[in-house]
């Protein structure tokens, strides 16, 4: 009876100090040049000291580990979050390193000291997730944190050029920033050059779940639709609120846009091109939604915001080949053929992908 | 009597008028256009229809089992079919998007009540403890799976599943109305032809000096409310309150005798869920109509729960 004690208060403490001892750990950064600190102004203008390049970052947001991809940096990353592992534009190298969060969270502190990061780099949306919160453990931690914004545009190559001065990539990132404005320059010439009597006004619909979330005008898509040349229709705000999609029911929708010339219906994670392809179909035979211009005539058309690989319309390096797909769609007769720069940018900058 | 009865036949009149003719579409009854004629047809009428069909399914489902169990705190969604209905729509989100939410929605629901049905019964015997308590279980179970499916989703299907979770009548197509609005009727008729059996189970097992075999019957009236219920939140979503509350109010306007409270039931339901929709419709974007009648729901309840402490008036 007492050996038995015995036998279990050992087995008891030898479990206590294992489990003080096992630990995830996959470790794979790599230095590239001499560790030197500097100090750089992040998105939303936060002062952050991080000792470059980075070598062992986590990345909560799928968008920036896009273009830490792009940047041909993935081995200086060592935690990324659960979605990266749907997102069909990242490699599996990226997929495989360790998971530590989801949804811009942090949800296993525990594996992240493990894997011992010496930068955070997150999105800096307060609606969704606790930042106070993370930027407080991670400095008890002493681990610095960018912060990113996903709002805008011109947002995309300052993302793209910081982080490329983080990770030590700073001539790939230049030339991503400026193949980038390039587009959007050229794109701006494209809409110069249409008249004001062919300006269309343009919604945007992403149906999902039986669902009409409308684009917000704040939204990065809204900004490319007025980018190409159109009259983007909705600007909501509810008591100084502004929310990026808002749900709406047919009838709103009809009574509120019957004028819009075009109807760009996206996909979603949730719903796949086919189910959005009837939707359309549905909308063009329904007596209701050809109260609106664009459906009476048949202006309707599908882009893609999913996860898979056509999908050019999340907010990403990927947005330069969606504002052709855009200005494609909204002006057919204006703007080229969006593939053939879809193809350049993927063997340019995906070369994974093409 | 006679005044409450015409109340009866004018609240969910009015409620149906409202419901066909407000909206953000300009629809002036006296001078419809064609275009305002589309819209009562193709979005309006459908989205009324379903109204109705929510209306009855939940009041009906709730009233039965509020008799059958001989407890006031009853509805249809304690025995499993809110959790069974919501995990069915994250599978079909997870990972059927192609199959479509309400089919899943609608086996899951069934599902969880055959579960809870099959659990509690025991000796060929299902007592109104076992069967709340075995609902409890499946409950839990289909929670626990629901919150591990929503670790594996992105963030925007998780956020939509929560937004259709909590219930909506605004994607009510003719469709949607033909799978639903005549399956409910029908059960509400054989609960209409069935009242007297339903008086007799609410005397609870002394129905059995009636000569009435309890026990089958009590599995009959769980599976014909949990159907009904299943009809409607599958395509909807989980509407809430409305199962727990129309059969009390109705039960206070004529007693609880099933000949008069089941069209008293009907008729409110009916009210309440068509007059939470057309509010819905008056507010800006979309909110889900569970969200207006668990705000009309939760200190009507409150209120019961102080009345009565929970017990059988």
């Amino acid at each position: 009876m007492r050996l038995k004690g015995f036998l279990l208060v050992g087995i008891l403490l030898v479990s206590v100090f294992a489990a003080g001892c096992i630990g995830t750990s996959s470790a794979s950064g790599k230095a590239t040049s001499t560790p030197k600190e500097v100090t750089v102004k992040d998105l939303v203008g936060r002062s952050v000291t991080v000792e470059v390049p980075v070598q062992r970052a986590v990345i909560l947001s799928t968008s920036a580990l896009e273009i830490i991809q792009l940047l041909n940096a993935t081995n200086q990353v060592v935690g990324i979050p659960a979605e990266a592992k749907a997102d069909a534009f990242l490699s599996s190298s990226l997929k495989n390193k360790t998971v530590v969060g989801r949804m811009l969270r942090v949800t296993n502190w525990e594996k992240v000291l493990a894997i011992k990061p010496d930068l955070i780099i997150d999105l800096y949306l307060k609606k969704f997730y606790n930042v106070n919160e993370l930027l407080n453990k991670s400095a008890s931690y002493g681990i610095p944190v960018v912060m990113l914004r996903e709002d805008k545009l011109e947002e995309i190559p300052k993302t793209v050029e910081l982080l490329g001065k983080l990770f030590g990539k700073e001539k790939k990132a230049d030339e991503f920033a400026k193949y980038f404005n390039e587009q959007v320059s050229e794109v701006k010439a494209i809409a110069a050059k249409i008249p004001s009597k062919d300006r269309k006004k343009v919604i945007m619909i992403q149906p999902i779940m039986g669902k009409y979330y409308l684009v917000n005008g704040n939204d990065v898509l809204a900004q490319a639709v007025r980018l190409v040349g159109a009259d983007y229709m909705v600007n909501l705000t509810f008591n100084g609120y502004t929310p990026v999609r808002v749900p709406m029911d047919e009838e709103k929708i009809i009574a509120s846009y019957k004028d819009a010339d075009v109807l760009i219906l996206i996909t979603s994670a949730v719903t796949p091109y086919n189910q959005v392809k009837e939707l359309k179909e549905t909308m063009l035979s329904n007596q209701a939604w050809k109260e609106i211009k664009a459906v009476r005539e048949g202006h309707i058309v599908i882009l893609r915001a999913d996860m898979g690989k056509d999908s050019y319309l999340r907010w990403s390096p990927r947005l330069a080949v969606g504002i052709w797909q855009i200005g494609k769609a909204i002006y057919p007769s204006y703007y080229p053929n969006w593939e053939n720069k879809a193809k350049q940018f993927l063997k340019e900058f995906y070369p994974f992908l093409s | 009597m006679m005044r409450k009865q015409l109340a009866l036949i004018a609240l969910p009149t009015i409620a149906i008028l409202l419901g066909i003719f407000v909206g953000s579409y300009p629809t002036d009854p006296l001078h419809l256009t064609p275009g305002a004629i589309i819209i009562i047809k193709d979005i309006r009428l459908p989205r009324t229809l379903m109204g109705i069909s929510a209306g009855i399914a939940l009041s009906l489902g709730g009233m039965t089992l509020q008799a059958v169990f001989r407890n006031p705190l009853v509805g249809a969604y304690i025995l499993g079919v809110s959790s069974g209905v919501a995990f069915g729509a994250a599978i079909a989100v997870a990972f059927l998007p192609f199959a479509g939410v309400a089919p899943l929605a609608l086996l899951f629901g069934l599902l969880a009540v055959f579960l809870a049905y099959w659990m509690a019964r025991i000796n060929g015997r299902v007592s109104t403890v076992s069967l709340i308590l075995a609902g409890i279980i499946v409950t839990a179970l289909f929670s626990a799976l629901l919150s591990l499916l929503e670790l594996l989703l992105p963030s925007e299907s998780l956020s939509a599943l929560v937004i259709w979770l909590m219930g909506s009548l605004s994607g009510a197509t003719w469709e949607r109305v033909t799978y639903s609005l005549p399956g409910v009727i029908t059960l509400a008729l054989v609960f209409f032809l069935l009242r007297w059996d339903l008086n007799a189970m609410s005397l609870g097992d002394e129905a059995e000096l009636l000569g009435l075999n309890v026990h089958l019957w009590r599995g009959i009236f769980v599976f014909i409310s949990a159907l009904m219920t299943t009809l409607v939140v599958s395509f909807t979503g989980i509407i809430g309150w409305v199962g727990l509350m129309v059969p009390h109010i109705a039960r206070m306007l004529v007693g609880p005798e099933h000949s008069k409270l089941i069209p008293a039931t009907i008729s409110i339901g009916i009210t309440v869920m068509v007059l939470a929709d057309v509010v819905v419709r008056l507010l800006p974007g979309d909110i889900p109509v569970g969200i207006i009648t668990t705000i009309i729901g939760v200190p009507f309840f409150g209120y019961l729960l102080r009345r009565t402490g929970g017990g059988w008036e």
